[in-house]
């Protein structure tokens, strides 16, 4: 029943064979890409001498690139900014500084921001999806908030399982199958206010890449994507100031030099504390509700010489929300329940140029998640805490050397986890036990070497290997189990004690990744990507979203990796001048040990959590299309995607064991059909409007089979998992944005945006369920919601 | 596929719009349409023991066989009992008893007494070839209650109140309780006839000459007569928090204010296997809604019995044995009257007979909502 993983030999003899290609002797050109305030633009498009292979800036502006003796044309592009060429003569080893000139006009930035023309067809790397802050202020969002998630949902390949999500499915991956990285530090719940917003800050963030299909070595540790969202950098020259404030939150963001030059810091906020209002809306229904959130981001930047640079990143999140509505837990007396979760992220990064094509990068990472569930005490001053924690260390360094046409990339990382699976503080309360279940440690190492470089004027190979090693450490008892029975305290037969720092279990294996690129022409191209993914971390709930409480375990005895192959093709074509852009791409994916939940399934305070779960695996398949208008007042894309996530629950003979039977079933987030559109008309150089559209296939539910009698009570019976769907999800969004100051030279500048998210009210439902012979449906966001928002800019 | 009716639309304005998720929901009734044809046995077997022999009575000593049938052309689901088989209820896995069908579908336990704490029972039955059989189960414990209490809450839709037990859990010990209640409330209209029904049968035209109205006229009671309303949701816990503690003030459920006068309501507590708690909470999970945005997709309710031919059959219920102890508490809803608070009613009984009408009494017909038994504890 089980996928069967081969780490296939052919991957390694290839990587190696590639990485002995030589190439004749070159120059080499050092360039570095700055806007005119002197500010380094990371991510910018290089190229020389229209070559097909499209070299990018790293994140200090820089690139390094080879050239052989003579006059040559550098094109540098990047968006929203005009594009450069400068053109040089190469006779030794040669360094040149560009300057990129920004468009003035906001509005019109976003004509221009997806262009990165050709750069589609050129790069050796498929299902990579790119989305900048501008793309996302253009589309319409619920309560005009800035979405990095609801952004992405927008492009193929990408689904949830309704509005109230947290967090995105990829390709038929679950949730937690996503690397989500804020300038490199993970983010383990990617949401504010259970699903509504994301946590991402909506004027810190630069730029966001989602790998779904060709995924870079030096990213590891889940099965599915990697989302790579950028803070900007800080500025050296000049302040710059943005603001806003919207219905839900009022934010700011402070971008200037410290010392010019060489030390800058941006600082950006936002919260939301509107909830005083709530009960002038409605006393009823809200006397007990509030709802707040925030974050906190701020980036430092020093420069001390040429050759050294240091970025230090914090950000913090913080979620609260109290509602009467969701119950209590166990004994505790309460009416109330409050959400409380916190994130608290530093990143120390180092960069040093030992010479002119070879550099270093390390990074220091610190992550601490905390999310708190806490009931008040009904008539006495105490309030019930459970309580976790997600703690994550990061060390991790990689060298970026280039030669004779090779990019290549060697490094390491080393990741640390203490995991507190959760704690039960009664505080003064007397009539509840205190209960803390064991923290959990373990150690995740990864060696990963990549290559980028052309094979011949035709093909282009991105390959990379990646090799990882997992440690689980004691303190822990471990329990040993009856074979083949179902894991529950009946089968048990030893329990193994590990001592502190002692290894209990260890797991590890070589991940190979391999791009490759064939141009068919100068307008199109065939691309052909494989990836291999180990994730020792995984969140254990079976709610149909996970929640900010839901627990995060990483591998032990029983529960194995998740081990995940990807093989995706694609072609790529450009039209009219790379006015238009069309993609079409198809995948197939096979994961093993994904997890799965007895019924009745008690995970709360669980300390032999593998006793209510099941190991399974995955399938998913789909073909995604997408046209793209990238230039001119009218822009947007249309994306249809045919998408399967099929699971395979078949532990043992037991009923309890298997789920269907063991047969193949719909996982929650499998929606077959979508459908997307996204339509941007500059009207002028003071209007802008926008128009989103998505269709959807509903999401599977559980139906039931018929009604029985228990205990003079009737019940629904259900018989097989997610064997209906709740009706398709279609649904129409419109933002306009009004600039109102533009002169020249004025350096205050507003707009005005105002948004109807879901226009025509269509009342998608949430999901379906059953009270004895009736059924129910859950509708959130059933009405249009019209939002304003004043933006503010001081550059 | 369900069948949809528009949903309900509220009128939310500006800032309302922003926040609570939950002010979103938009719940609409659908009608359930079954869409499977075939059939499941289900077993509905939950035999009682308890300290006091008073606390008992014959509906404890059942076990109930049918079959759920489901017609996919009707779109409905209905149970025929399973009649006439040999049901065996297996004590410490040496001595079988054979029960006797009382009615079809229904066998009993004569001899109560075999009914034990620490002691094993399996059950053991045929459907025509079939044979079923369940895990073996152990009598528990029985804990008691400390303290059986009520809080009038004028604000709980709808007023009533709120009833409280207190216990304390025995430490050590892994203990799962389960709560059910009764409400008996005495009743002095039995019926009513309705203007233009006319039913039921005693409503004659020619007892009710002047019975041409729109209203309706309610029927007394021949005798005493007491109406008994159960608890519908199901109230379990474990004491994985309050090992050896005391456990207070826990709601297990609330007594509808209907009448000015007095009611009785008996709480019985249920010390339950650990399997079988794990299948109340799946009973409790669907009851109380599994599409919400923190629930947990529904469950397949296949309980511990199972074909010994077949284990693949899905077998739907629940053999457990469970020691029980009963409360019981008076409520003179005298709280809920000094808050000049009016009553429900259940049966309108304000509607006078018409003049010149000849009304007969109306019977108090015995079933499972309805006795004519004075309830022990009743006071008048």
């Amino acid at each position: 029943m089980k996928n069967t993983i081969k780490i296939n030999c052919f991957f390694i003899v290839l990587f190696l064979a590639l990485f002995s290609q030589t190439h004749a002797q070159s120059f080499i050109i050092k360039g570095s890409v700055k806007n005119k305030e002197g500010k380094n633009i990371a991510g910018a498009s290089v190229r020389v001498d229209s070559d097909n292979y499209v070299y990018e800036t790293d994140s200090l502006g820089n690139f390094i690139v080879s050239a052989s003796k003579g006059y040559h044309s550098i094109e540098i592009k990047f968006l929203s900014f005009l594009t450069e060429r400068p053109f040089i003569k190469v006779v030794s080893d040669t360094t040149i500084i560009v300057t990129m000139t920004e468009v003035v006009n906001q509005l019109e930035q976003a004509i221009i921001t997806a262009d990165r023309t050709t750069e589609n067809i050129r790069k050796p790397v498929l299902g990579v999806l790119q989305i900048n802050n501008k793309v996302l202020k253009r589309i319409p969002v619920a309560f005009g908030e800035t979405d990095l998630l609801r952004g992405l949902q927008m492009l193929p390949g990408v689904s949830t399982v309704g509005e109230a999500s947290n967090g995105i499915n990829v390709r038929g991956g679950s949730t937690d199958q996503n690397l989500l990285l804020l300038d490199d530090t993970p983010i383990f719940n990617p949401t504010h206010m259970f699903g509504l917003f994301s946590v991402f800050p909506p004027d810190a963030v630069n730029r966001a890449e989602l790998y779904k299909g060709n995924v870079p070595s030096r990213f590891g540790g889940r099965a599915s994507a990697v989302l790579d969202v950028a803070i900007e950098n800080p500025a050296l020259d000049s302040l710059r100031f943005e603001g806003g404030i919207s219905l839900i939150s009022t934010r700011a963001t402070v971008n200037t030099p410290i010392i010019k030059g060489k030390m800058g810091i941006l600082a950006s906020a936002r919260g939301s504390f509107m909830d005083f209002l709530l009960p002038i809306v409605s006393k009823k229904n809200f006397e007990d509700t509030q709802a707040k959130f925030g974050e906190t981001c701020v980036k430092l930047s020093y420069i001390p010489n040429a050759k050294n640079t240091f970025f230090l990143t914090s950000y913090y999140s913080k979620d609260f929300f109290q509602t009467g509505l969701l119950g209590t837990i166990g004994n505790i007396n309460s009416k109330i329940t409050q959400n409380d979760y916190s994130t608290l992220n530093f990143a120390l990064k180092h960069f040093h140029t030992f010479k002119e094509n070879l550099s270093m990068s390390t990074s220091a990472i610190y992550v601490d998640y905390k999310p708190k569930l806490i009931l008040p005490e009904v008539g006495v001053d105490n309030k019930v805490v459970f309580q976790s924690s997600v703690g994550f260390r990061q060390l991790k360094s990689n060298i970026d050397y280039y030669k004779k046409g090779h990019q290549m990339k060697l490094g390491f990382t080393a990741s640390y986890y203490s995991i507190s699976p959760g704690e039960l503080v009664p505080n003064k309360s007397p009539t509840i036990n205190p209960l803390t279940l064991p923290l959990e440690k373990s150690l995740e190492t990864g060696l990963f070497v990549e290559d980028n470089f052309d094979i011949s004027s035709r093909i282009s190979v991105s390959a990379g290997l990646r090799y990882s090693y997992f440690m689980n450490f004691g303190p822990s008892d471990v329990r040993l189990y009856k074979p083949d029975l179902p894991l529950s305290d009946l089968t048990v037969t030893s329990i193994k004690t590990y001592n502190s720092g002692e290894i209990a279990k260890t797991y590890g294996g070589f991940e190979p990744r391999l791009g490759l690129r064939y141009t068919l022409n100068k307008s199109s191209s065939l691309k052909l990507a494989y990836n291999m993914m180990r994730q020792y971390i995984q969140i254990i709930t079976n709610t149909t979203t996970p929640l900010p409480t839901s627990r995060w375990k990483t591998s032990d005895e029983h529960i194995k990796p998740v081990v995940s192959q990807a093989l995706s093709i694609g072609w790529f074509k450009n039209f009219s001048e790379n006015r238009y852009e069309t993609t079409l791409e198809a995948y197939y994916r096979a994961t093993d040990n994904i997890l799965d939940y007895k019924q009745g399934a008690n995970l709360l305070l669980q300390p032999y959590v593998e006793t209510e779960l099941l190991e399974g695996i995955n399938k998913s398949y789909g073909v995604e299309f997408m046209v793209a208008k990238k230039k001119g007042e009218k822009t947007g894309w249309l994306s249809y995607t045919y998408s399967r996530s099929l699971n395979q629950v078949n532990d043992g003979p037991e009923f309890s064991q298997r789920i269907n039977d063991g047969k193949w079933f719909p996982a929650n987030y499998d929606r077959p059909h979508t459908l997307n559109a996204f339509y941007n008309y500059n009207f002028n150089k003071f209007h802008n409007f926008s128009f989103t559209f998505t269709y959807s296939t509903g999401r599977p539910f559980t139906s039931p089979k018929g009604v029985f009698a228990y205990q003079g009570t009737s019940y629904p019976f259900f018989d097989e998992r997610n064997n209906s769907r709740i009706p398709a999800y279609n649904r129409l969004d419109f933002s306009w944005n009004i600039l109102t100051t533009i002169k020249e030279g004025k350096r205050w500048k507003n707009y005005w945006s105002v948004s109807v998210y879901n226009i025509y009210g269509k009342g998608n439902p949430y999901s379906i369920f059953y009270k004895e012979r009736k059924s129910y449906t859950l509708k959130i966001f059933a009405v249009p919601i019209f939002s304003l928002a004043y933006n503010l800019r001081f550059e | 596929m369900p069948h949809f009716t528009p949903c309900y639309k509220k009128p939310y304005i500006l800032f309302g719009l922003f926040i609570c998720c939950l002010n979103f929901q938009c719940i609409s009734d659908i009608e359930l349409k079954d869409n499977f044809e075939g059939s499941f046995v289900v077993v509905d077997a939950v035999l009682k023991q308890s300290p006091d022999d008073n606390d008992l009575d014959s509906t404890d000593f059942k076990v109930k066989l049918g079959n759920t049938l489901v017609n996919a052309k009707g779109g409905f689901s209905y149970q025929v009992p399973i009649k006439n088989e040999k049901v065996e209820l297996i004590i410490n896995q040496n001595t079988t008893i054979i029960l006797d069908q009382t009615s079809p579908g229904t066998y009993y336990l004569k001899d109560k007494t075999l009914l034990k704490k620490g002691n094993l029972y399996q059950l053991r039955f045929t459907v025509g070839e079939k044979k079923y059989e369940s895990t073996v189960e152990t009598m528990p414990d029985s804990v008691p209650m400390s303290k059986v209490y009520v809080d009038f809450n004028p604000k709980s839709p709808p007023q009533a109140h709120q009833v409280f037990v207190d216990v304390n859990d025995v430490p050590q010990v892994k203990n799962y309780y389960s709560w059910s209640y009764r409400v008996f409330e005495k009743q002095e209209y039995c019926s009513q006839c309705y203007a233009q029904l006319r039913a039921p049968a005693v409503c004659r035209e020619d007892l009710f000459p002047v019975f041409d109205s729109k209203v309706s006229v309610s029927l007394v009671c021949g005798g005493n007569c007491w109406d008994i309303v159960r608890n519908k949701t199901v109230n379990v816990i474990s004491d994985q928090f309050f090992d050896g503690k005391l456990l207070l003030k826990k709601d297990i459920g609330y007594v509808p204010y209907n009448f000015y006068t007095g009611c009785l309501v008996e709480v019985q507590q249920m010390s339950t296997t650990g399997g079988y708690y794990q299948y109340l909470q799946l009973l409790k999970n669907i009851s109380s809604g599994s599409g919400g945005l923190v629930d947990t997709p529904p469950a397949v309710l296949v309980g511990n019995v199972k074909n010994t031919q077949n284990s693949d059959e899905k077998v739907i219920g629940y053999f457990t044995v469970v020691n029980t102890t009963k409360r019981r508490i008076w409520i003179d809803r005298k709280d809920a009257a000094a808050q000049s608070m009016s009553p429900l009613s259940f049966v309108n009984p304000s509607i006078a007979p018409p003049p010149g009408a000849n009304i007969p009494l109306y019977p108090c017909v015995q079933s499972d909502t309805r006795t004519n038994k004075m309830p022990v504890g009743w006071r008048n």
